[in-house]
């Protein structure tokens, strides 16, 4: 049976603290690691993520797509047999994309948040 | 030479980036990057995601590399073609300077513009007198371009 190659990937967020090192089997796709760092996400951040769609991963300047599997997205250069990887973790809300964008044009208001002391 | 060079900087950059870029080739040739600035937090980029085109030349790092935009940009040292006006990528370019840095250098160049030295006069001289006007230029193409 050929051993399941794994690779050691960190994610490195926006205020430069890291979630991981995580191993994962190189057949992992890019879709299951972001649920993963959804699950991961340090509760005492400023930015929480709620959902997949809201984070892009990328590594060596490019946005990985969803349906790619790790193996896919490693450069043909960064023959690391042992090294970690770190890929970078953006947030950035879908209610901003493209879908949304005509209702955002219609409520141009946010509504913000208050505080009220009891 | 080059290409050993370029190489140990692929390795560094993979292990332990900047926390505001990444870079890496975009094919099968070392020489040919491609990276990600992320928008600076204090600055009307903010929430932006940048990308940059890389090329090195055959005698890197004797030669500095070319660094081009191909996001757009509203910034007095950045042009509509992605030209960067930055003196480390002219004559101020030196072999001790990486990848990691001169994106670090650009990151930079985006929260502290440089009016004095611009390459689209016309954004530096509203960046000088009206700085209101020039933030939220520079944020509404970040809406429009960088946050796709």
């Amino acid at each position: 049976m050929p051993e399941e190659d794994l690779i050691e990937l960190k994610f490195r967020l926006f205020d430069g603290s890291d979630i991981g090192p995580i191993r994962y089997s190189s057949s992992s796709t890019v879709a299951m690691l972001k649920e993963r760092i959804i699950s991961e996400w340090p509760r005492d951040k400023k930015i929480i993520p709620k959902v997949a769609n809201d984070v892009k991963l990328i590594s060596s300047g490019k946005i990985l797509e969803n349906n790619k599997t790790i193996a896919q997205c490693r450069s043909p250069f960064g023959e690391l047999p042992t090294g970690v990887i770190t890929m970078h973790v953006v947030v950035q809300p879908s209610s901003t994309k493209t879908k949304t964008e005509k209702k955002i044009e219609e409520l141009p208001k946010k509504t913000a948040c208050s505080c009220s002391i009891l | 030479m080059a290409s050993k060079r370029i190489q140990k900087e692929l390795l560094d950059l993979q292990r332990d980036p900047p926390t505001s870029c990444s870079a890496g080739p975009v094919g099968e040739d070392l020489f040919h990057w491609q990276a990600t600035i992320m928008g600076p937090a204090d600055s009307p980029y903010a929430g932006g995601l940048f990308f940059v085109m890389i090329h090195f030349p055959p005698d890197y790092p004797f030669k500095p590399p070319k660094v081009n935009f191909q996001t757009k940009v509203y910034h007095p040292n950045i042009n509509s073609n992605g030209s960067i006006c930055l003196d480390i990528l002219k004559d101020q370019w030196s072999p001790a300077l990486t990848i990691s840095k001169v994106l670090l250098s650009i990151s930079s160049l985006l929260t502290d513009p440089n009016p004095d030295d611009p390459l689209v006069p016309e954004i530096a001289h509203i960046y000088k007198t009206q700085r209101p006007r020039y933030e939220e230029m520079a944020r509404s193409w970040t809406q429009k371009y960088a946050m796709g």
